[in-house]
């Protein structure tokens, strides 16, 4: 006669008991098949409040809600469950406090022979969790809410920007062409003195104008709006083309200027306006800290996947602690050691200048000696070879 | 005298441009708005008209495209006048059928080189 599989000491009734009556982090609990509570252990009694003799024998529906009760939510469970063998839920139930906490529910059904004889209910607190996702999301519909206003904040300052320098651009280009009237003896010849103020009048105009495109292009790098192109450019045409524009003015201030002769086949991978609006920043930077007698020379230098154009000036040079700020919007580095900077202000070229050749996916440094002179060394990608793509 | 028709709604360029023009010694006809600078141009056939982009009634395009298309204006050559500097202008430009354009802020003395590149210096009056 074959023995019987021996029971386990821990497979008793009495340790099931147990086990049920030791959970305090979980409601274990059953139901008859009606929905009237038949046990109860110290996690329900935790959870939910009521002690085993205040519950016991009572409807489950009494955790729920008004309004869950009135829509047939706990009749709805147990048919769910009587049918599928299980049903489960996440919602609000209430505590006998009256107060509120998030359940996870899981309602199984029990059956003896193919006879529903109740259920097993086992239910867990949840409201921290709950609580946590809450926030979250708060937090998300605030921080998705401050970046809509902010958005809505820059396309507008942009907006007006762009209306005011456009408003601010007309008057001053009719000064210019006025004054340019005048200066070609349009309206009689000039006197000497006459010829010099006028100079000073575009010259003030010319600053103002400047300004106000700086603006514009500060504002538009920050916002991220500035578009730069990317395509082959001829190092040599550029340095070319400055020549024509720059050589007159730094022969004016009594400078000398030396450039590298460049191989025409040099070329580097962005934007050329972009190029020369840097390259006249640095030099009519050096031209203004630069006394007379002085020299500033342009360099080129390839070095692996990059081209370095270097400006040295034989200027008062930069004071190492003052390095850093240079390249902050309008920032003027004054130093009474080396003396008054304030009278043309640096403003915002340095700052648009290396902002320039970083949307370049280049950089703008500096290296300075005070009394000796400064070094911007403007930084850009290489054209890669063979992609044949032409400068326009 | 060479005759020279500005089409030109803002004042200050109208008084800019007619002066350096004048100085050149071309006889200068104005209009503020496309309408009337397509009538103007039929009316007088100057030798060449100056056509600033962003004018009422009628635009710029659109009064280049009606003078073109008139076999009795059409060789009249156009300079349009545009405010921004941008590929699709020149595109525009080209398509409307100006000949030239120049954008602005304009240099008097680019206005100046630019109508005698079409036309010539000023022809002086008839004795």
């Amino acid at each position: 006669m074959p023995q019987e599989h021996a029971v386990s000491p821990w497979e008793s009734d009495e340790v099931y008991q147990l086990l049920v009556q030791s959970v305090v982090d979980y409601a274990i609990f059953l139901l008859d098949p009606e929905g009237h509570i038949r046990s109860w252990n110290p996690g329900a009694e935790r959870l939910k409040g009521y002690s085993r003799d205040d519950i016991v024998g009572r409807h489950f529906s009494v955790f729920y809600s008004e309004e869950d009760r009135s829509s047939g939510f706990p009749d709805y469970e147990l048919r769910v469950a009587g049918r599928e063998g299980r049903f489960e839920d996440e919602g609000w139930r209430i505590r006998k406090d009256g107060s509120r906490f998030w359940a996870n529910v899981v309602l199984t059904a029990m059956r003896r022979e193919g006879q529903l004889i109740g259920f097993a209910k086992v239910t867990r607190d949840l409201t921290e969790r709950k609580r946590a996702e809450q926030e979250r999301e708060r937090l998300l519909a605030r921080e998705r809410a401050a970046r809509e206003d902010a958005e809505v904040a820059n396309q507008a300052k942009m907006e007006f920007l762009s209306a005011m320098s456009h408003e601010l651009r007309t008057p001053l280009n009719a000064i210019s062409g006025y004054v340019q009237l005048l200066g070609m003896g349009v309206h009689g010849p000039l006197t000497e003195k006459q010829d010099a103020v006028l100079k000073r009048v575009r010259h003030n105009q010319e600053q103002l104008l400047t300004l106000i495109n700086d603006l514009l292009h500060f504002t538009k790098i920050e916002a991220g709006t500035l578009e730069v192109r990317r395509e082959a450019v001829s190092v040599a045409e550029v340095l070319q083309d400055l020549a024509a524009s720059v050589l007159p003015q730094i022969g004016q201030h009594g400078l000398n200027y030396e450039a590298d002769a460049v191989d025409p086949e040099l070329r580097i991978l962005g934007d050329r306006a972009r190029l020369e609006q840097i390259l006249i920043n640095l030099l009519s930077n050096a031209l203004k800290f630069t006394d007379p007698g002085g020299r500033i020379t342009l360099r080129v230098e390839t070095a692996g996947e990059a081209a370095h154009l270097r400006v040295t000036d034989t200027g008062r040079g930069i004071r190492v602690d003052k390095l850093p700020a240079i390249f902050d919007p309008f920032v003027q580095v004054r130093d009474s050691q080396v003396g008054d900077f304030s009278r043309q202000g640096v403003g915002l070229g340095l700052a648009i200048s290396r902002e320039l050749a970083r949307a370049m996916d280049g950089d703008l440094t500096v290296e300075s000696t005070p009394g000796e002179g400064s070094i911007f060394t403007v930084t850009l990608p290489l054209f890669p070879q063979g992609e044949g793509g032409r400068p326009e | 005298m060479t005759t020279v028709l500005l089409v030109e709604d803002d004042r200050d360029n109208r008084a800019i441009y007619r002066t350096i023009l004048e100085h050149s010694g071309y006889l200068v006809i104005e209009a503020e708005d496309g309408e009337t600078g397509v009538q103007l141009a039929r009316q007088h056939r100057p030798a060449l008209v100056l056509m600033d982009i962003s004018i009422p009634v009628l635009d710029g395009w659109a009064a280049t495209r009606i003078l073109k298309s008139d076999p009795a204006t059409a060789a009249i050559p156009i300079i349009a006048l545009t405010a921004h500097a941008l590929a699709e202008d020149r595109e525009k430009a080209a398509e409307a059928g100006c000949d030239s354009y120049l954008s602005k802020p304009v240099a008097p003395r680019r206005v100046v080189a630019e109508v005698q590149r079409f036309i010539g210096p000023a022809q002086p009056p008839e004795p």
